[in-house]
């Protein structure tokens, strides 16, 4: 009981307006970062935000395995400092996409791990800001008895700057490979991509674009044949290569409507058109060719503050009009049950936050298991903690 | 303990008085398909039963916590989930927005998909698809139900109120040959002591042409149809004197279900039995054969202000569901209750509202024929909202619900509470709750809603 008190003494604390976290974003239905709202993680978007968002540690709770989602949430956390008309940040654990890595067998490539994120920021009337991503991992202790090196490096650069009204920004991954899989040989490469995007504020809306794309080669050594690349059909014969491209063009429109100073009502459209095209694969009844998918997603959201401690958030998002994949075949299917709902919440402490997604858990604590339940052993999920100062 | 009293010492807000769930209504007795309303009881809930409720609510936003609902199939999972239905213990999520603007309101909402259609569907589902098995596995090729809707609404307020909705749901799958849209209609209207509404279904239609292997027979192409006629639910209420008031409704739906599958027969039913390990019938028929849905309503409630605002309801209603699938030997589902409901909703605290409602049958008869025509799927679902087959009282008719408002200024957490049990495991439908109240799932069938 002591225990309870002392937490609802230090919950009666006024907060401040700074939020932190992948499940803010989740809760607002924005992904990881959004393109057009303030938070801390738009600094992996625009390395300009840094400029707006500094002081501060935070940490996204989770476990150190490479994958991130919100039911499976990755370590991470970093450190942000302002330091005279600059501002810098070390951020921990971002490792990036994994996309076409795994293949079907025991011994795989090397992951993208223990990614180090370096950011340096300024303003001098245009604000701008810079990200040098990297990674690093060698793994040369497998197979038993006759064990190869497995090695994996990447490389990435993001700039942005921000004036007035206008934010653009771009990131680019200069290199990522990881050789030696099942044989030394082996080699998963990704080439050169990019994503571009800018934003601009008008009469209260903001409209943006985006264009993300990726391009990978995984290439078979003389003595191996891989399977399960890309995915469960894809197979790659020995001696040969496929190739994996993807992309993602988004434009869209989106308004906060500040309801009151503690209280804001989020609306977004966007138009998402993507495609994913496979080349070169041995098996390949439907596996080489383009796929595309056309989207419409709508988001209503809210965000309150409830009290002083409690800020309360969620969204509603279904496909509207558009919302189907057309596969290499030509092939059209709509997306199924695409309206969800999500929920989150922040519990302040003065400087300190903790931020959550809300009602994840069924009943018996299962995770993903989004059946209405407000779950008060598992208050929150996909947590993150930032502290100001 | 401790939890709760946390919880509580940490809600110390004053709460505003708009409610706003499926959660709400359930607690305090509604037992509707689609869960559209209450005419005696005021939500926001209601503009799915009359639109022109829009008027006493706008400028709030709703959201109904869930997922995709239950996966109506063989196994209760298929990949995607083809068919599905909304239920408390695993609701739809679902959720909107609406404003005023001058003397018109209009709102947008998403995922309330009708789970009378979704049944209906359903049951119009071959029996051959729905026994479609993948290697050793179930994998129902159900037709698929409405997806992804859209409502629209936009109302007004000149000395009476009126709204109207236009609401839309579509979706193919060319991999499986398979498409779906429904499209209807809401109109209502609201004077000083009635109410009249008139819902109608314009478009309601899923097709679909797979390779099935039925419960291990041999693999063929089977093609399915549904298609809906014209549908309509109409009603209103009206205020005898007080708060006391009649109402009633009239909901009809008519529909052609086509399969092109020939091999049903004895044999097609011990081989059903055989791979689910289900006595019974694998059900189905070759060609077209039509069916209709008709439910009547009509009822008195009322409800009594008690120490300064709190409210008791009360309710006596006659609902009768006609049901008839016209297969050679016709399938009826006929069903009429005549249930009490007496409820409460009281203050507990500022920041928490409590209610609850027992409900009883007065009557309650079943005389249902014929179910084993249906495929597996509907005669599960049939057996447990109408009964199987046989004429008798409905029996254990004795339900009682509780739920929850924690109110946070302009932000309202409404859900059911009491729905789990001991081992925490969730209770799939009213009278089953086992009378526990859970801190660990403080509420579930959660409904958030924040009124701007």
């Amino acid at each position: 009981m002591k225990k309870n008190v002392l937490v609802i003494a230090g919950l009666a604390v006024l907060s401040t307006s700074a939020f932190a976290s992948k499940a803010r974003m989740e809760a607002l239905g924005q992904g990881t970062e959004s393109f057009y709202l303030n938070d801390t993680r738009s600094v992996f978007l625009n390395p300009a935000a840094l400029n707006d968002t500094k002081n501060y540690i935070v940490t996204e709770w989770g476990t150190g395995a490479q994958a991130d989602s919100q039911t499976a949430p990755r370590a991470e956390g970093g450190y942000f400092k302002e330091m005279g008309s600059f501002a810098y940040g070390l951020y921990l654990g971002n490792n990036g996409s994994n996309t076409g890595r795994t293949i079907g067998a025991a011994q795989k490539f090397e992951d993208h791990q223990n990614g180090l994120d370096l950011m340096l920021a300024g303003d001098m009337g245009v604000k701008w800001g810079a990200r040098v991503h990297y990674a690093h991992s060698t793994d040369e202790s497998v197979p038993a008895g006759a064990p190869i090196t497995r090695k994996n490096n990447a490389l990435g650069l993001g700039l942005g700057v921000a004036s007035g009204d206008l934010e653009a920004y771009t990131n680019i991954t200069l290199s990522d490979k990881s050789e030696g899989a099942t044989v030394a040989g082996d080699v998963w490469k990704r080439k050169p991509g990019f994503q571009v995007g800018a934003s601009y504020k008008w009469s209260g809306v903001t409209f943006f674009a985006d264009y993300l794309n990726t391009s990978e080669e995984i290439t078979a050594a003389a003595a191996s044949t891989l399977t399960s690349v890309i995915n469960a059909a894809t197979t790659i014969n020995a001696g040969t290569t496929v190739t994996h491209k993807t992309s993602d063009i988004t434009v869209g429109v989106a308004r906060v409507h500040e309801v009151n100073p503690g209280a804001r009502i989020v609306t977004d459209a966007r138009l998402v058109l993507g495609t994913n095209e496979v080349g070169g694969s041995s098996a390949v009844t439907g596996v080489n060719g383009k796929a595309k998918s056309t989207v419409l997603p709508l988001t209503l959201a809210m965000e309150a503050d409830a009290t002083s401690w409690l800020v309360v958030r969620g969204n509603v998002h279904q496909n509207v009009i558009l919302g189907e994949d057309k596969n290499i075949a030509g092939q059209k299917t709509t997306r199924a049950n695409s309206t969800t709902v999500d929920a989150g919440a922040t519990l302040n402490f003065g400087k300190l936050k903790v931020d959550g997604v809300v009602g994840t858990t069924g009943t018996t604590g299962t995770a993903a298991s989004k059946t209405g339940v407000l779950s008060t052993n598992n208050l929150l999920t996909r947590v993150g903690v930032s502290y100001n100062f | 303990m401790k939890k709760m009293m946390m919880i509580g010492s940490a809600l110390l807000v004053l709460s505003s008085s708009a409610f706003a769930s499926q959660a709400r209504l359930l607690a305090l007795g509604m037992n509707e398909t689609d869960n559209e309303g209450m005419y005696h009881i005021s939500d926001s809930r209601n503009i799915f039963l009359n639109v022109a409720n829009i008027n006493l609510y706008p400028n709030q936003a709703e959201f109904e916590w869930g997922n995709t609902g239950v996966d109506a199939a063989l196994t209760g999972t298929t990949s995607p989930a083809s068919a599905t239905v909304n239920r408390f213990d695993k609701p739809k999520a679902q959720g909107g927005a609406f404003k005023k603007y001058g003397d018109f309101v209009y709102g947008l909402y998403f995922g309330n998909e009708s789970n009378t259609s979704s049944l209906l569907r359903i049951a119009g589902t071959s029996a051959a698809s729905t026994g479609n098995i993948v290697g050793a596995v179930p994998q129902s090729k159900m037709l698929q139900t409405a997806d992804n809707q859209v409502d629209v609404f936009f109302g007004g307020d000149n000395g009476m109120k009126w709204a109207v909705n236009a609401l839309y749901a579509g979706g193919k799958d060319e991999a499986r040959s398979a498409k779906n849209s429904a499209a209807a209609i809401r109109g209502g209207l609201i004077g000083s002591n009635w109410d009249a509404h008139l819902n109608l279904s314009v478009n309601n239609k899923s097709n679909a042409t797979d390779t099935v292997n039925p419960y291990l027979i041999g693999s063929t192409s089977v093609s399915q149809e549904f298609k809906g006629k014209l549908g309509f639910h109409v009603g209103g209420s009206y205020v005898l004197q007080g708060n006391n008031r009649i109402f009633g409704y009239v909901k009809h739906y008519g529909w052609d279900q086509t399969d092109s599958y020939t091999g049903y027969g004895t044999a097609f039913n011990t081989q059903a039995a055989t791979v689910t390990g289900v006595a019974g019938a694998g059900g189905g028929q070759t060609g077209t054969v039509s069916g209709d849905f008709t439910s009547y309503y009509l009822g008195w409630g009322s409800d009594y202000t008690v120490n300064n605002g709190d409210k008791i309801f009360a309710s006596l209603t006659a609902k009768k569901t006609d049901i008839n699938l016209k297969f050679t030997n016709k399938s009826e589902i006929r069903n009429l209750i005549i249930p009490v409901v007496i409820g409460y909703e009281a203050k507990a605290t500022d920041w928490l509202t409590l209610r609850g409602s027992v409900v009883q049958n007065l009557y309650g008869q079943q005389d249902n024929k014929n179910e084993q025509n249906l495929n597996t799927v509907a005669q599960s679902l049939i057996a447990a909202a109408y009964g199987a087959n046989g004429k008798k009282t409905i029996a254990n008719s004795t339900a009682v619900n509780a739920g929850a408002t924690l109110a946070f200024g302009q932000l309202s957490i409404d859900g059911l509470i009491g729905t789990t049990s001991t081992t925490n495991a969730v209770a799939t439908k009213n009278g089953t709750n086992t009378g526990v109240l859970s801190v660990a799932n403080l509420e579930t069938s959660v409904g958030l809603t924040y009124k701007y």
